[in-house]
């Protein structure tokens, strides 16, 4: 499936800021099972330059500075991104023990990054806070694909999404006490589980197609980001589970970034002299294109 | 004098000053003989020399907590610890070899990462380390991240084990903590054993700065702007971040004096953004960057690390550093020493047991009893687990097994001792050394393997309490020199000399920092308001001593009651004496007058606006002289007298008290005035000058018209009145030479408001204004429109158009008029202080962190919130 993405941030100012210098995190990457064809970047005022690096865990990163006096900051990424019709099936996996064993040899970049998912990262310590769901699963003797599934359903059914129940700082004790959460917290729950577990898992941003209920047209700015979780299986590579859904990312996900977690993978983040206090809005579309079609234009960075 | 030494097995201890035959070395024995020759008199004045010396350099000012236990930290011991060339060169050539694996690892780790390629070095050995800096981190080989980014300096603290063996106990490798103090010992101990000194031919550490010097501006064709990356001044080891800046010629930098434009690094500066080129950085890695992954706050220069990663800025030592000061890597660096160095690792480290490997965690804990654990992350202290409560215990081991690798065991150390005369008699205390290495340059083109040359000298870490147990390196209290005995000649080299060869980069123009520029002007409104405040409290409490009514009539007269008013009106501290309940604490100004003298959390007391103007000095440390320094250590003694005076509830009825209280206030204000003097006398300060200058003025012109039109609001013709509005202002004398008349209020008026030769008046306060303005940077070309020259213009106008039969008659018009009068001229002083902030200090404004983009919107909002409530509350 073919599909256009527009994803707009917007910061405003109570009172002329002077300077601010942001980092985003927003580019798509192209995976295994999808490939993005076309980017940009556009940003009010406009900077400079806008520079590009790859990050540790090869995402594209894009770094600009605002030295003009500015009341607002506009930030406009659009995106053409094709991903793969069919879902690959899961494949046989080797249980927690097994899998440690083998990726212990394994030294590549996609198994130093499983080793680095298997330690505590900023936003999930390795600590006792998700012991009672682990309790509620079975033991940790399946293979680890299939334990992965397994909380991913346990976590849809046991919890409740609520959005605004939390912010960015909330600790998953307060997620696991109040069983509810955002897709966010979801992903964070089920990494600290498959960690505590000796399994490696990761964050995965990205967003997901939402369709209007029936009969009615869609809202523009309607999407949202979304997040989930994927996890590490040495013989295979990583594979990804949606626990806010229940389900397995298909045609209908595009992936932006991964990460240890959500700190690695800030979408926007920046420092702002001046401009005293501010609003931030984001919008999200991502449109489905049915027959070929050309990208509306963006701006060559 | 007695060096026994204990013999038994387990409490022996490696002496420093004994051979191996057990006699004491001809060095150590004369050192020894000379010390032991002095009387204790002349131990003391030589202590006092050190003391003496130490202020003189400007060391001796820190108002926070530099005092350990009543004693200035890391205190240095007179007598230093003597090492022969031959033994240390040889340690030496271990530690330099250390170096250039320190440097080796670290090119790789942020390089191409072959030893994490190759499983030689254990993945979560690097990632569980907090120092791993995954943001230098590029996996896109064809740059090398590392190329711009030259390990230049290290630390590192050994220990001499009982067989003599040298065992490295930590690494410094962010920047070389304690630098500065080994310079600071060196200059005092010299100094105060100068034959002694002499004789020994002690190798000289100036060849360490010079090399650093060299290191910072090697492959800069022309001269490079250097600066010295400081915490501020609220840090324990400011001062010596500031002497090393001065004795280096680097000017002093925090982070918010820095900003990042396109990948290049810049100084605010009064004179705009100046381009700095290389970084002497002293704060740890996690505060450069606030875009770091996981870091928290907006502190630090956003953009630094890129900029630095892509070679717009060199930083040293380069950031991500941090992760080579791991002990877990001691367990691999004979390995790693091979692979990278292809050497034999020439120096051991303390034993090192890494809990993220299953063989040595199983030793670990099964010897626990035997071993001390801690974390790896720097700074992390080692912990004895039977010390601690069962519970603390349980704890500890509970997290050890969560994250293994998070943890190293290591085997505690008895330290060698030395002779120390801390305690004013010989003593043999345990020691520790901080040696500091830092990168040769050779005059060809820069190569992979450049060698490493150590400091021929250092820190010594000295325990003062005598002990024989094992120690840990954050247990030393004090310090000693550390003196290198040549056999050969002494280059007599210093560092000054260095200035004058082809250090060209020392002479470079030192452009003022906004946010110094900045508070060098609050200094100097500081400086004013607390003289303000000083004459106005001395005027109070003099006049209730002086009058011989009962008190109660003397706290109802007019002239006490605009006294205490005005000092509401000028000092702003609330409730006061004007306003709601102002009249019934007119009556009673007992707790009033208390607070305004020892109160330091309420603003605009006595004691809070000293505590300002010594935060405003301290902050700006590094631009004062010696002597204007000295004049804030005397403060600081003043002002804890002032709080501790015990004044009673009836306080303006004690006489005793009042005394006692006016004695402080007139030591006080002599102090005060000798700082003023010194500002006069430091126009080779430059740049500064002007701003504190202008602080001072301002601030004075808005006290005299505020004063002035809070005495005469209600009444005006009241000779006591008139006398207090002369002694308030230092100008009696004047009055009397000039006018040889008895008080009439239109010549008071005019003297104090009018008479631009009056340096109390406020004519001559606008005069200076508009004169100090013209010497601020950057006003050369500014036009007859610009708001600084305008308002400098109306300000002195306005004094000397003033129509002085409106103002000063006793006509009830003329009372309005002059209201009128003092409060416009109230409001030039403000806009003058607010022009100049916006014009040079703006850029010292601090960064707040733009709310993160999460997931879903609503989310974002709810952050965003957040921040702003915990923001505004």
């Amino acid at each position: 499936m073919k599909f256009t993405i527009r994803h707009r941030t917007h910061y405003g100012y109570a009172a002329i800021a002077s300077q601010s210098y942001n980092q985003i995190c927003l580019l798509p990457r192209s995976t295994r099972t999808q490939t993005c064809l076309q980017t940009g970047l556009e940003v009010q005022p406009k900077p400079e330059h806008v520079e590009r690096k790859v990050d540790q865990f090869g995402n594209e990163v894009a770094t600009f500075n605002l030295s003009v006096e500015h009341r607002e900051c506009d930030i406009i990424i659009t995106s053409l991104i094709e991903t793969a019709d069919t879902l690959e099936p899961l494949p046989l996996s080797a249980p927690q023990q097994q899998n440690l064993t083998t990726l212990s040899s394994l030294h590549h970049n996609d198994a130093l990054m499983a080793k680095d998912c298997l330690l505590g990262s900023p936003s999930i310590a390795i600590d006792h806070s998700v012991d009672s769901i682990i309790n509620e699963l079975p033991a940790n003797d399946l293979p680890v694909l299939e334990y992965a599934n397994l909380l991913t359903s346990h976590i849809f059914t046991t919890f409740t999404y609520e959005s605004g129940f939390s912010s960015l700082v909330t600790p998953l004790t307060d997620i696991v006490a109040a069983r509810r959460g955002v897709c966010q917290d979801f992903a964070h729950l089920a990494i600290a589980v498959m960690r505590r577990q000796g399994i490696p898992a990761r964050y995965v941003s990205g967003y997901l197609e939402t369709l209007p209920p029936p009969g009615q047209e869609k809202l523009q700015g309607s999407d949202a980001s979304h997040a989930w979780f994927a996890v590490y299986s040495a013989s295979d590579g990583w594979y990804d589970f949606d626990p806010t859904n229940n389900k397995r990312p298909d045609a209908q996900y595009i992936t932006t970034a991964w990460g240890r977690d959500y700190a690695d993978v800030v979408p926007v983040k920046g420092v702002v002299f001046g401009g005293g206090s501010h609003t931030l809005t984001v919008e999200v579309d991502v449109t489905r294109i049915d027959a070929p079609a050309t990208l509306e234009p963006v701006v060559p960075q | 004098m007695s060096l026994v030494m204990p013999h038994n097995d387990d409490t022996f201890q490696y002496n420093e000053s004994l051979r191996r035959d057990g006699t004491m070395s001809e060095a150590w024995q004369s050192l020894l003989n000379h010390t032991d020759s002095l009387t204790q008199q002349q131990i003391n004045a030589r202590q006092r020399d050190v003391e003496r010396q130490l202020r003189a350099n400007g060391l001796g000012y820190h108002p926070e907590n530099t005092l350990v236990n009543g004693q200035r930290a890391w205190a240095p011991d007179i007598l230093p610890v003597l090492f022969d060339s031959t033994n240390w060169q040889s340690l030496s050539d271990g530690l330099n070899q250390r170096s250039r694996l320190h440097e080796a690892l670290y090119r790789d780790i942020y390089g191409p990462q072959a030893l994490l390629h190759e499983g030689i070095l254990p993945a979560a050995m690097v990632y569980s380390h907090s120092g791993y800096l995954r943001d230098l981190v590029n996996p896109d080989a064809n740059t090398s991240a590392t190329q711009n980014l030259p390990l230049t300096l290290q630390g590192t603290d050994l220990m001499r084990q009982s067989d003599g063996e040298w065992l490295v106990v930590g690494d410094s490798n962010q920047y070389p903590a304690g630098v500065g103090y080994a310079l600071e010992n060196r200059l005092v101990i010299s100094r105060v054993l100068p034959d002694t000194f002499k004789d020994y031919r002690v190798q000289r550490i100036a060849s360490y700065f010079r090399q650093l010097q060299h290191a910072m501006t090697a492959e800069f064709r022309n001269t490079a702007r250097c600066v010295l990356l400081s915490y501020p001044a609220s840090h324990p080891h400011y001062f010596e971040f500031a002497w090393l800046a001065k004795y280096l010629g680097y000017t002093l930098v925090e982070t918010a004096d820095l900003t990042v434009r396109e990948n290049l690094v810049f100084i605010k500066t009064v004179a705009g953004l100046q381009p700095v080129d290389v970084i002497l950085r002293f704060i740890d890695d996690a505060d450069l960057d606030p875009m770091i992954i996981g870091n928290p706050g907006p502190g630090g220069v956003p953009g630094l690390i890129e900029a630095a990663r892509r070679g717009g800025v060199r930083i040293i030592n380069p950031p991500g550093a941090a992760i080579l000061d791991n002990p877990a890597f001691n367990t691999l660096l004979p390995t790693l020493c091979q692979r990278l160095l292809n050497e034999t690792l020439l120096l051991p480290s303390q034993p090192t047991y890494w809990l993220g490997d299953d063989a040595q965690r199983e030793h670990a804990l099964a010897h626990e009893h035997e071993l001390q654990f801690r974390r790896i992350d720097p700074g992390s202290p080692l912990i004895d687990l039977q010390t601690l409560a069962p519970q603390d215990r349980d704890v500890m081991l509970g997290e050890m097994t969560l994250t293994p690798a998070r943890y190293v065991a290591q085997a505690p150390i008895r330290p060698s001792v030395a002779p120390t005369l801390l305690q004013q008699e010989n003593t043999l205390c345990q020691i520790a050394i901080r040696t500091f290495q830092v990168k040769r340059q050779s005059t060809d083109e820069p190569s992979d393997t450049a060698d490493f040359d150590t400091m021929p000298g250092g820190l010594c870490f000295v325990n003062s309490t005598p002990s024989t147990s094992p120690i840990t390196i954050d247990q030393f209290s004090n310090s000693k020199d550390i003196w290198i005995l040549s056999q050969g000649t002494v280059s007599e080299e210093s560092l000054l000399n260095a200035y004058r060869g082809d250090y060209s980069q020392a002479m470079v123009k030192d452009e003022l920092p906004s946010r110094i520029a900045e508070r060098v002007f609050w200094l100097g409104r500081n400086a004013e308001r607390v003289e303000g405040t000083l004459r106005l409290l001395r005027s109070v409490l003099q006049s209730i001593l002086d009058d011989e009514r009962p008190l109660a009539d003397c706290l109802a007269s007019p002239g006490m009651q605009a006294l205490l008013r005005s000092l509401t009106a000028s000092t702003g501290a609330q409730p006061g004496f004007i306003g709601r309940g102002g009249k019934k604490r007119l009556l009673n100004p007992d707790r009033e007058l208390i607070a305004l003298l020892q109160d330091s959390t309420r603003i605009g007391t006595l004691s809070n606006s000293l505590t300002q103007w010594q935060f405003s000095a301290a902050a700006v440390n590094d631009r004062l002289s010696a002597e204007q320094l000295r004049v804030f250590e005397r403060l600081d003694n003043l002002h804890q007298t002032l709080t501790r005076l015990n004044l009673p509830n009836a306080f303006t009825a004690d006489k005793d008290a009042l005394n006692q209280t006016l004695n402080t206030i007139e030591d006080l204000l002599l102090v005060t005035s000798g700082f003023s003097g010194y500002m006069h006398e430091n126009v080779t300060h430059g740049d500064i000058w002007p701003f504190m200058m202008l602080g001072k003025h301002v601030e004075r012109a808005h006290q005299i018209a505020s004063v002035i039109s809070s005495m005469l609001s209600s009444d005006r013709d009241n000779n006591r009145l008139l006398e207090h509005l002369l002694r308030l202002f230092d100008s009696v004398m004047t009055y009397r030479s000039r006018y040889r008349s008895a008080l009439d209020i239109r010549l008071v008026l005019h003297l104090l408001l009018l008479d631009d030769t009056n340096p109390r008046s406020l004519a001559f306060q606008f005069k200076t204004i508009d004169e100090l303005i013209a010497q601020l940077p950057e006003r050369r070309n500014v036009g007859l429109n610009d708001l600084l020259h305008r308002l400098a213009i109306s300000g002195t106008s306005r004094v000397q158009l003033a129509d002085p039969q409106s103002l000063l008659s006793t006509e009830r018009d003329a009372r309005q008029n002059l209201q009128k009068f003092l409060k416009a001229l109230q409001q030039v002083c403000i806009a003058i202080a607010d022009e100049v902030t916006t014009r040079y200090f703006t850029h010292s404004e601090t960064g707040f962190e733009l709310g993160r983009a999460g997931v879903p919107v609503n989310d974002i909002l709810k952050a965003v919130n957040d921040i702003n409530d915990k923001q505004s509350s």
